[in-house]
């Protein structure tokens, strides 16, 4: 499916020239002193960045392009628009070209979208407060920016991850709505003040901005060590993983397949969470394993065998304790569960195996055929599509086998 | 009741007695024809002294010094007093029960504090007439500041009697911790100060409405840090199975790191990537054993394919610091080591792990003549290797630290994970 492609490069390209087109607007319409204070608090305002579950983002930038709608012309709120996404990354010092020219994108052609709909009703003239009707052509703008970043963004989430409408809607599309609504309140608080007291009023501006960053600040906390958390698990995955011949990313792409495979089956998002954890994390029972059990190229003995069937007990109780990963213990501990119940620890068979555990037991058998391994050469992924349909029904659950070949053109 | 010491007795009979003294001359001045707003701010006080947001470094914080701002800014010192010890007072009694003696010495304390704070306002000129930078901000933050080291005082002597730490140390690790929290806090106090005098005063109720978001935002992101620092040190037990000197290697190795960083007088946060780095520095050789046995590749080659693996591994962790650590904690500071970077070209925390991890296996595999202890013979052996092998003045920082701190010879491994500590 192209639009995989055609979606990002598309937002990237209006990102790039969006940069370029409000740079060159800035410089000949010239800035106020006030357009200047607003684009210097969007860039604390833009730093403010917090990144949602399962996909999307809340940043502080659009208060200042809300507040930049009220109080200036639209060459500022385009402008902080255009260079908000670049500049937070570039302070946080995680700037990723690809990803902030598409937020570039996202937030201009709904900063634009606004603005051709208000002129369209009554003209953007009438923003500032206390001009009569500014009130309706504030609201026209918002509505129309807010309706354009979360369709974008909930497109972005059916097109890149598979993320159904309705997922999306009610976790990170709701938080999106709801944030930026707050966002337009708070900021027509801050243009009322701003206006209402002279010279002070931009005292009042600064003050305020400095405050609802404050006020962010832990949720951006949070975002960001939920971030790393889940990068300290794949770490561990991939060291246990080091203990296998090295296949690099295996816990990764298995974690992903994993989760592409949850969101065909259309399962809920706490369980694609579970599952996202059990994938990456699977074989971490291993650690309890010697490695020349592991790497043994011949068939083991029936004394190794029974070593290495303990992999998954292990694993689950070493998650067992752990707040958060607890709930996907069960997963990892039946990933070795076949349909049909000869699998191992318990024998499980059919709808008894949680569903986790066969979506992870396909991903890791389709990575491991799709990957170098010392006993053989990787194989293309129809041809390990075929390995699984011959053994589903006995090995592998059949649906999960289909909504793996559904979403085949999206896993690694 | 258990029997306090006397000094102890008599230093909060002390604050006790001050603060009402100071209530007793100033009843008069006190702005009674407000007693609304007065009544308002008691009790928003006692509602934030009775929910503590766990605050992201550990511990517990209230926002009740964000009311006392407001407070401070829109109330002359007497008021300020009587309403910030009342409201005090009360949220001690309600989230701690009913004893006497600890709430009127909460109260006594911050009532004092806020006050002290309130006159140091006026005098420096803060005024809401006409708010600016120089006559509003300014004022304020300096009052934030001597609010801070004055409940800090309070609280590390009384700690002082109570759980035997040194005054002095504590008070000023106490203002050094809380000073950047403390000051972010300021442009919102001073916003909502403005807003009650300039809109309503009930706008404060805003700020109380955000309290609960933020709770549960500190309280996840405090579970987060612990259990990242779970899987650190549940990969450190895999880490360590690898190695003949086993367990606890990575840990001391990161103690040491630690210690010698801080004596550099690193940030902090550079110090947390120099922990980690140093925690996991060696996880590439997980899965080792298999090269050792089964191999004919010269040793250093391979070697070299497992620290690169593991900086790999590393590089997991969106930290760019703590991935350069295990790529290049075997290069030797005169551009001898696996990969031929000298001196600054290799990162600080890299040079730090080198240096520490030779210190580490000199003590404790015994590769000197030592006994698992720190003697003379290692210290010769690092002041050798200074300039050559390791920077000299990670060397000096390292020595210096030893003496700072003897036990860190001990090497104990049994320190705890990142997320425990501050």
């Amino acid at each position: 499916m192209n639009l995989v492609r055609i979606f990002p490069t598309v937002l990237r390209a209006t990102g790039a020239i969006a940069i370029l087109g409000t740079a060159a607007l800035v410089l000949w319409r010239g800035m106020s002193l006030l357009g200047l204070l607003i684009v210097g608090l969007s860039i604390p305002a833009a730093w403010v960045r917090i990144d949602l579950e399962p996909i999307g983002y809340v940043t502080l930038a659009p208060l200042m392009i809300f507040t930049g709608l009220l109080l200036t012309d639209t060459s500022v709120p385009l402008f902080v628009a255009g260079i908000s996404p670049v500049v937070g990354g570039f302070i946080s010092g995680q700037l990723h070209w690809d990803r902030s020219l598409e937020e570039t994108g996202g937030e201009v052609i709904a900063v634009l979208a606004g603005l051709l709909l208000a002129s369209q009703v009554g003209g953007v003239e009438l923003l500032a407060p206390g001009n009569s009707g500014w009130i309706a052509g504030f609201a026209i703008v918002t509505v129309a920016y807010i309706t354009v970043r979360f369709i974008l963004s909930a497109v972005g989430a059916r097109v890149l991850q598979g993320v159904g409408f309705v997922t999306y809607s009610i976790a990170a599309g709701k938080a999106i709505a709801a944030n930026l609504t707050l966002l337009a309140l708070l900021a027509v608080g801050m243009s009322y003040l701003a206006s209402a007291y002279g010279r002070s009023g931009y005292f009042i501006l600064a003050l305020a901005a400095i405050a609802v960053v404050e006020a962010y600040q832990p949720f951006k906390l949070l975002s960001d060590q939920r971030a790393v958390l889940y990068a300290s698990l794949a770490m561990v995955a991939h060291a246990i993983d080091l203990k296998d011949a090295y296949t690099g990313r295996h816990a990764r792409d298995a974690s992903e397949i994993a989760v592409r495979i949850a969101r065909a089956l259309r399962l809920p998002e706490p369980e694609v969470r579970k599952i996202k954890l059990a994938g990456m994390l699977h074989d971490i029972g291993k650690t309890g394993v010697s490695g020349k059990i592991i790497r043994k190229p011949s068939r083991l003995d029936p004394e190794e065998m029974a070593v290495m069937r303990r992999h998954p007990v292990i694993g689950a109780e070493i998650m067992q304790p752990v707040e958060l990963l607890s709930d996907a213990s069960d997963i990892v501990r039946h990933h070795h569960e076949h349909f049909d119940g000869s699998g191992y620890p318990d024998g499980l068979r059919g709808e008894q195996i949680p569903i986790g555990s066969r979506a992870v037991l396909v991903a890791d058998a389709f990575n491991a055929i799709t990957t170098d391994r010392p006993y053989q050469k990787a194989r293309s992924k129809a041809e390990a599509l075929e390995v699984l349909k011959k053994h589903a029904g006995t090995q592998f659950d059949p649906l999960v086998v289909e909504a793996l070949e559904g979403v085949i053109h999206l896993v690694p | 009741m258990v029997r306090l010491p006397r000094g102890f007795q008599v230093y909060v009979l002390a604050v006790i007695a001050v603060a009402s003294g100071a209530l007793w001359v100033s009843a008069a001045t006190i702005s009674w024809d407000r007693w609304p707003e007065m009544i308002m701010f008691t009790g928003l006080i006692t509602l934030a002294a009775m929910y503590p947001i766990p605050h992201p470094r550990g511990g517990y914080i209230t926002s009740t010094p964000m009311l006392f701002y407001v407070l401070l800014c829109v109330h002359n010192p007497q008021t300020a007093l009587l309403v910030s010890s009342v409201g005090s007072g009360l949220g001690a009694v309600i989230s701690r029960g009913w004893v006497p003696w600890r709430m009127l010495f909460t109260g006594a304390q911050w009532g004092l504090s806020v006050g002290l704070a309130a006159i140091v306002f006026q005098l420096s000129g803060g005024s809401l007439k006409n708010p600016s930078f120089l006559t509003f901000l300014v004022p304020l933050t300096v009052a934030s500041f001597v609010l801070q080291v004055s409940n800090n005082l309070f609280v590390s002597w009384f700690h002082s009697w109570f759980r035997k730490t040194p005054f002095w140390g504590s008070w000023i690790v106490e203002v050094k911790d809380y000073l950047w929290p403390n000051l972010l806090s300021v442009p919102t106090a001073a916003l909502l100060a403005m807003l009650f005098v300039s809109v309503h005063p009930l706008t404060l109720l805003l700020f109380i409405a955000s309290l609960p978001a933020q709770r549960w935002a500190n309280e996840l992101y405090v579970q987060h840090r612990r259990i990242f620092g779970q899987a650190i040190e549940s990969l450190v037990v895999a880490i360590d199975a690898n190695f003949p000197q086993g367990k606890g290697h990575s840990r001391r190795v990161a103690n040491l790191a630690v210690a010698t960083a801080r004596q550099l007088g690193l940030a902090d946060s550079v110090v947390d990537g120099i922990e980690i780095g140093a925690l996991v520095h060696d996880v590439g050789m997980i899965g080792l054993e298999e090269l050792l046995d089964s191999d004919d590749r010269d040793d250093a080659a391979r070697l070299l394919e497992h620290v690169r693996i593991g900086a790999e591994v590393a590089r997991e962790i969106p930290r760019r610091d703590v991935g350069e650590i295990v790529l290049y904690h075997h290069e030797n500071f005169d551009g001898t080591g696996y990969m031929g970077l000298r001196g600054s070209q290799i990162p600080i925390g890299a040079r730090i792990v080198a240096l520490a991890e030779s210190v580490e296996s000199m003590i404790h595999s015994g590769s000197s003549s030592s006994d698992g202890s720190f003697d003379d013979d290692v210290i010769k052996e690092i002041r050798d290797g200074a300039g050559k092998l390791f920077d000299p003045r990670v060397v000096d920082a390292l020595l210096e630290a030893a003496k700072d701190d003897p036990t860190l010879w001990g090497l104990s491994s049994d320190s705890p994970p990142p997320s425990a500590r501050r």
